[in-house]
């Protein structure tokens, strides 16, 4: 027949076994036969077991799950300490996380042993790679505006600097001229010394003509064999002299191209934007100068000076 | 200057002094235990004198001021949230008053959860079920109060000396 006492132990065994195979047992009661003493204080101390377990327990479940905003049980116990450590550590990484998920690139982690090498290397990754994405880009970008042959820029994204530069001259007291360069017979250098000779004549009236303007100026291959330049804040007289000056360096240069010494000419239409224009007709009227050059005889500089409306080519030339 | 009776707050930093100069061997840093020695003497003090709830109100509000101050003097103004915070947390580490994080924030209601671990306050202090951090939650509604331009209300939800490792600090618009 078990005593009192025995009965008791056997109850915190139990109680204990239970724990062990993660059920939480109901609390213990010492019965009033039993004395205080060694019994009451084991029973006590298997009744705190009981309660923190009773505690904790949910608490880690929920973390498992991934639940971080359930609430910790309060008061230290040993058990749920390092949980509650763990739950404020994975809420502050959330956080973390989702301002990457933003763009903030500059977030690091310190606090989580080897994960914290992994997320950082993987936000140094993304930031690396985000910057190689905008080079690439902007490389692309570059590429698709920039002609291959002459290494001018080609027509494309030429529309918004022109418009930009429509602003800059209506706010400012200076205008802007367009000029328009087209080489004279350049059917008669391909069909002579072949398609490469072309290409090298192409090369080098690029580079005559980009030897012509300033650091503001624009220079873009606008066709076959024919060159748009912008030149910034210039006057009429100013723009004509710049125009001979580069017809003159195309005349007077020799282009060698396998042996052979190769002269052109070129044909310039130009024309002053003035206030009330766009800038599409400023080119129209560069274009019609262009024409006149070409019809009147080519190797001339042919420019529209407001006053009276109609092309006109340098006198005396 | 230190002893004048007011009305408002006439705290000024220059009332901290040119530590470099009046300490050439000391040094600019002391041990916590003085820190914590002055605070909870206080405090004994303020309770005894003018109850808890007087001295929890000296303790929030003297925080706010020095929060608003520490802001002025501390921080780089007009940043975007991100900098802002990354910046506090390196000063708040670079000085020793504690390890500050972010849980929760939402920039639209501007209500926050944040963290504070080895907390200057509180950190190892004895377990008692009370939140004791009213100077911090002053601190933090002065730093952030400065910041965005508007008054906060923060409440210490978990302390040290509540169990927790960290004190956990929920931050809300005072409306
Ligand atoms: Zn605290």
């Amino acid at each position: 027949m078990p005593s009192a006492v025995d009965n008791q132990i056997a109850r915190i065994t139990e109680a204990i076994q239970s724990l062990m195979s993660g059920k939480v047992p109901e609390p213990i009661h010492l019965p009033p036969e039993l004395p205080e003493g060694e019994l009451g204080a084991l029973t006590r101390c298997a009744n705190r077991l009981i309660y923190e377990y009773g505690s904790v327990q949910p608490f880690l479940y929920a973390l498992s799950r991934g639940d971080l905003d359930y609430q910790a049980p309060r008061g230290r116990m040993a058990l749920v300490d390092c949980a509650k450590n763990l739950q404020a550590n994975l809420r502050h990484l959330t956080w973390k996380t989702q301002q990457v998920a933003k763009g903030d690139l500059s977030q690091r982690v310190d606090f989580m042993g080897e994960f914290s090498e992994s997320f950082n290397a993987m936000v140094e990754k993304l930031a690396s790679n985000r910057e190689e994405l905008l080079r690439k880009n902007q490389e692309l970008e570059t590429a698709s505006q920039t002609d291959s042959l002459t290494g001018l820029r080609n027509r494309r994204g030429i529309g918004e600097l022109l418009r930009r530069e429509t602003h800059r001259a209506e706010r400012s007291t200076r205008s802007f001229a367009i000029m328009i360069a087209d080489i004279d017979h350049f059917k008669r250098v391909n069909d002579t010394h072949g398609h490469d000779a072309g290409d090298a004549v192409l090369v080098e009236i690029a580079r005559i003509l980009q030897d012509h303007t300033r650091g503001g100026d624009l220079c873009v291959r606008w066709g076959g064999e024919e060159f748009l330049i912008l030149l910034v804040e210039m006057d009429l007289p100013q723009a004509v002299a710049v125009a001979e000056r580069a017809r003159l360096g195309v005349e007077s240069a020799r282009i060698m191209h396998n042996g052979q010494n190769i002269s052109v000419t070129v044909s310039i239409g130009l024309s002053i934007h003035r206030d009330e224009d766009d800038v599409a007709q400023c080119i129209k009227r560069s274009d019609v100068c262009l024409y006149r050059a070409k019809e009147t005889g080519r190797n001339q500089v042919c420019f529209q000076d407001g006053s009276d409306g109609s092309p006109r080519t340098i006198e005396g030339r | 200057m230190f002893k004048e009776e007011r009305e408002d707050t006439q705290f000024d930093w220059t009332m901290l002094g040119d530590v470099t100069q009046g300490r050439p061997h000391l040094g600019p840093t002391t041990d916590v235990a003085v820190y914590r020695l002055m605070q909870f003497t206080l405090r004994d003090t303020l309770i005894k004198e003018f109850g808890v709830a007087a001295a929890d109100r000296v303790f929030y509000q003297s925080g706010k001021t020095a929060g608003m101050h520490f802001y002025d003097k501390l921080i780089t103004k007009e940043s975007e949230f991100q900098a802002f915070i990354a910046e506090l947390q390196e000063v708040l580490k670079s000085m020793g008053v504690g390890i500050l994080r972010i849980e929760k924030a939402d920039l639209e209601k501007l209500t926050f959860t944040m963290t504070v671990a080895e907390d200057l306050d509180c950190s190892g202090l004895p377990v008692c079920d009370e939140e004791i951090c009213t100077y911090d939650e002053g601190f933090i509604a002065g730093l952030l109060g400065a910041y965005a331009k508007r008054e906060f209300l923060v409440k210490e939800v978990d302390c040290w000396c509540s169990g927790d490792r960290v004190c956990r600090f929920d931050v809300k618009p005072a409306t």
